[in-house]
């Protein structure tokens, strides 16, 4: 993979990362599936790259981590969105979209 | 799922171990693949198919948990950092609440750091000053000096002769370089008013030796080294910009008129370039020794001498083939030196600093000692507030907090205490250090050159840290010690914490009285020598005497006759103004150098491999004896009739009679100087006291005086004996001066009393500052018993009431507490004699008329101290008197 394809896809798993804790705490297997479901399986990417991306969040503070119990019963780790994390999905949000509407309106053209 | 709020996690700080985060990594992931297998199976596969789909769709497992983890533990590191950042401050901003609340407590303790930690940045900028900063030549640490040494004459070291330097310079083979000097004080004249300079003529190696090139211009080259090339000059930097306006073009085009001559200034030196024997040296000439000179006269001992060692050779080794060198030239020129004479050879650092170093290191050792005493002070002052917060303890560690969490507040507080005792500290000693550059003490060179650098800075920071471990380990010991269980009952304190506490503040006391004490025996002994030294007579009578200088310029006073005929008009209009009681000239008054040479005595049996005798040798005035009261014991001294035109006469101090004619009467005795062939003969007329000429410790030459109408001189040192105060004489002498010849500088006014205190000035500076400090630590012991028996009588007034109660007399506890007090303070008394006896030992080159181990001084200041301390504990003991039994038992 590309550099600047790896960046624009790190850049994009951040937004549906963010955007998937929307609607409060998640762990890992539950944001793949949101996402998944949400693109409708569009985004072929290896669910590994999503935890890396979840930790890569949280480091920068965007997320926060907590060890929790799982529906199952079983330990598992949830992330929560921290104010932080909410502002940049507003800007990022706000970025996608004139990026893609950019984009989209090239392709329009011909 | 139960989540604490984000700012409740922060405050207790929720980090993971490091071990933890690659057990959370598997656990997560693990967690994921399993929920991702359940929902495959779901979806209708099979269990092992869904298990390997799971693991394919994560992609390399390993890989990405790896990742993981390390992106984990980068957030825990600078989460780590972050919190240790957030304690510090918060420890911080926690110990300087604390303090604000006691402004007593704080103001004591950082008064008492200030103090110490000022006078340890005070002394030690001197020596970062004197004994730190390198010389300003290239290698500095090969540089050399060579001396004469006579180890019977008290250790006596003399500049070398001429031909003794052509002997080491072209017979030894350890250098690569030797150069002499010796100083120049010429007239500078034709630019506006007359003025005297101080300058040095240096042989041809002089700047090669050094390794110091000219800024501007060169350097002297050795073959301008002979007579008749010599007229030329290098000037310093300073001179360069004062006399010469700082023009680069005024090197190579101008001549200085110096005593009438002219000298091609062709060089500058660059600014921090200074000479080594004559700090105020402006300009440098070529000495050109004559070939008469460089090959005999080898006692004629008066230059001032630098070499270079090769590159191999140590300093050592140089000493022992120089000792090895004296003896071969021993065995060369019997006649020419004595039998202990010998060579002797130190570093320049070391010759530059040797007289100071160990009065600096003994005064660096005496405010460390001062700031142990006041670090020994703040520890009993915190150990009595950690007693204090024993309670506070006990509930923190009740809570759970760790012995490390206890005691970090407390360490903390000590630092913050320590930093700003520091800092305060440093603003005293800058502005000790700039009242004393101001002075410019005589006896401390380079004093004016002294300030708080960064060196320093770094110094005080590092003594302020140290300071604060020192006394802030006091309270965490005693706190890690203690047993907190019993600390939360309601007012009990407990019992063991109170033990060793009270163990360690007696400790204290002990030590500190124990310093101050070898502190004040420093002193004393350091007393007790300069007033012996003060007690000591010079051999004349100092008291109502002005002196200075009158130099004739060697190009209008080109003969004997005429330097005669201007002293013979000088001294008697001199001697006939009023307040003047008697005049005396000298080519050197004591006290202001001399000069040293080898003479002959009639009749005297040389024995082989005896050397010429040798001594202290001075031209006089008539009436000079008399002027300053040199004892006459026989004979006369030298009257105007002495002149030129008269037998030559010679007189005698009462050591060279003692010593040459032991038995018979010297008068009529004769003395001589050969001159080549043959030699030129004196009667001795009379014998004089001997008198101290350079200090007032030892001086065991042999003296000899000329009268000056007989020799010729071109400098003279008047002594001008005042019915009044001396000082007040001097616009009438240099108007004298002015009448007899306008254009003759006078220089060096001093009075006599001045030239004899500059010569013990050194000690009495170093005894002034010993008994500043000795004051201080005495005064600080004498609180430190004060404060910890005070405290202990306080803590004790239960004990004391119940006492009382039950029928002790008032008498009894004063004696009872007066007893414990004076226990500490013996113990501090014993151990304190120990410690001056082993120390003192160190002052002994500093001593003058006392043993180190004087019995005197050791007792009179043992008893000075257990007295003061005494008196401190006697306050806290009449307050314990007046406990009231009642009001005692009613506090708890």
């Amino acid at each position: 993979m590309a550099d600047e394809e790896l960046e624009l896809l790190k850049g994009t798993l951040d937004v549906l990362v963010l955007k998937a804790l929307t609607w409060g705490p998640r762990h890992g297997y539950a944001v793949a599936r949101w996402i998944g479901d949400a693109t409708g399986d569009a985004l072929q990417v290896e669910e590994g790259a999503l935890y890396h991306a979840l930790h890569r969040l949280e480091r920068r503070r965007w997320l926060d981590g907590e060890w929790g119990v799982s529906d199952s019963g079983r330990r598992a780790k949830y992330y929560t969105l921290t104010r932080l994390g909410r502002d940049q999905l507003v800007v990022k949000t706000a970025a996608w979209t004139r990026y893609a509407e950019a984009i989209f309106a090239a392709l329009r053209t011909a | 799922m139960a989540r604490l709020p984000e700012g409740v996690r922060r405050a207790f700080q929720v980090v993971a171990p490091e071990r933890r985060i690659a057990d959370d990594v598997e656990d997560e992931v693990a967690f994921h693949l399993e929920m991702k297998t359940e929902e495959l199976i779901a979806r209708g596969w099979g269990r092992e198919a869904a298990r390997a789909e799971a693991m394919r769709r994560f992609g390399n497992v390993e890989q990405w948990r790896v990742a993981m983890g390390e992106i984990d533990r980068g957030r825990t590191r600078s989460a780590r950092r972050a919190e240790r950042w957030q304690d510090l401050a918060r420890d911080v901003r926690y110990a300087l609440r604390g303090l604000r609340r006691t402004p007593g407590f704080t103001a004591v303790v950082v008064l008492t750091l200030a103090l110490g930690i000022g006078a340890n940045t005070a002394v030690f900028s001197v020596v970062n000053a004197v004994l730190l900063r390198p010389l300003p030549y290239r290698e500095p640490e090969r540089l050399v000096t060579i001396e004469h040494y006579y180890p019977s004459l008290n250790g006596l070291q003399a500049p070398v002769s001429a031909a003794g330097f052509a002997d080491y310079r072209d017979r030894t083979r350890i250098f690569d370089g030797v150069a002499v000097e010796s100083p120049w004080r010429p007239t500078l004249t034709g630019r506006s008013e007359p003025e005297r300079l101080a300058g040095a003529r240096v042989s041809g190696q002089y700047f090669s030796t050094l390794g110091v090139g000219a800024a501007i211009g060169r350097t002297l080259r050795p073959d301008e080294d002979e007579a008749g090339r010599n007229r030329v000059v290098v000037v310093s930097d300073g001179f360069w910009r004062r006399v010469l306006a700082g023009s680069p073009s005024a090197v190579g085009g101008t001549t200085l008129l110096l005593d009438g001559e002219q000298y091609d200034v062709v060089g500058v030196m660059p600014p921090g370039f200074r000479d080594f024997y004559f700090r105020d040296a402006e300009l440098w000439t070529p000495l050109a020794l004559s070939p008469e000179q460089l090959t005999s006269g080898f006692t004629n001992e008066w230059l001032q001498l630098t070499a270079r060692l090769k590159p191999a050779v140590t300093p050592e080794r140089a000493g022992a083939e120089l000792a090895a060198f004296a003896e071969q030239l021993k065995r060369d020129r019997p006649d020419a030196y004595m039998p202990d004479w010998t060579l002797r050879t130190t570093t320049l650092t070391e010759r530059g600093t040797g007289r100071l170093r160990p009065t600096l290191l003994v005064l660096l050792g005496a405010v460390g000692f001062v700031l142990l005493i006041g670090c020994a002070n703040v520890a009993n002052l915190l150990l009595a507030r950690a007693s204090g917060r024993t309670g506070e303890v006990a509930v923190r560690t009740a809570l759970g907090a760790d012995r490390w969490q206890v005691v970090r507040p407390l360490f903390a507080e000590s630092m913050v205490l320590a930093l700003v005792g520091g800092a305060a500290g440093l603003l005293l000693a800058e502005l000790g250090v700039r009242a004393f550059a101001k002075l410019d003490p005589a006896s401390v060179p380079g004093a004016r050159d002294l300030r708080v650098d960064g060196v320093v800075m770094a110094f005080t920071l590092l003594v302020s840290l140290v300071t604060g471990a020192l006394f802030g380990l006091a309270p965490v010991l005693q706190t890690w010690r203690t047993n907190f269980s019993g600390g939360l009952r309601e007012g009990a304190r407990g019992a063991s914490a109170d033990r060793a506490g009270r163990d360690v503040r007696r400790a204290l006391v002990v030590a500190e009285i124990a310093l101050a004490l070898t502190l004040l025996v420093g002193a004393g002994l350091m007393i007790k020598s300069v007033s012996r030294l003060q007690g000591i007579s010079p051999g004349f009578e100092p008291r109502n005497v002005l002196t200075l200088r009158v130099d004739l310029p060697a190009t209008r006073f080109r003969s004997d006759t005429q330097q005669v005929a201007f002293f013979d008009e000088l001294l008697p209009r001199v001697a006939a103004l009023p307040g003047v009681r008697a005049v005396g000239a000298n080519t050197s008054l004591p006290f202001g150098g001399g000069t040293t040479r080898s003479f002959q005595v009639e009749g005297l049996e040389m024995t082989e491999g005896q050397p010429e005798p040798w001594g202290d040798f001075r031209v006089v005035s008539p009436g000079y004896f008399a002027a300053l009261r040199v004892p006459l014991l026989r004979g006369r001294e030298f009257t105007p009739r002495d002149d030129a035109g008269a037998p030559r006469v010679a007189v005698v101090d009462e050591e060279l009679a003692r010593r040459y004619w032991p038995a018979a009467d010297p008068i009529g005795k004769r003395v001589g100087f050969s001159q080549g062939d043959s030699t030129m003969w004196m009667q001795v007329v009379g014998v004089v006291g001997h008198v101290k000429q350079e200090g007032l410790d030892a001086d065991p030459r042999v003296q000899l005086y000329l009268p000056y109408p007989q020799e010729g001189v071109s400098t003279m040192e008047l002594a001008v004996r005042t019915a009044g105060e001396p000082t007040a004489l001097l616009g009438a002498l240099r108007s004298a001066v002015r009448s007899v010849d306008a254009e003759i500088p006078i220089s060096r006014v001093r009075t006599m009393e001045q030239r004899i205190e500059a010569s013990v000035g050194q000690r009495r500076l170093s005894m002034l500052l010993l008994t500043v400090f000795s004051a201080i630590a005495l005064a600080l012991a004498s609180i430190g018993i004060y404060g910890v028996m005070a405290y202990s009588v306080a803590q004790r007034s239960r004990e004391l009431g119940v006492r009382i109660a039950l029928g002790a007399t008032r008498r009894g506890v004063l004696t009872m507490v007066l007893r414990q007090g004076m226990a500490l303070v013996l113990g501090g008394v014993a151990v304190g004699l120990l410690a001056a006896w082993a120390l003192s030992r160190l002052l002994a080159s500093q001593l003058y008329g006392v043993p180190p181990t004087d019995a005197a001084t050791f007792g009179t200041v043992a008893l000075l101290l257990a007295g003061v301390a005494a008196l401190a504990t006697t306050l806290p003991a009449v307050r314990a008197t007046r406990v009231d039994p009642v009001t005692a038992l009613r506090q708890e």
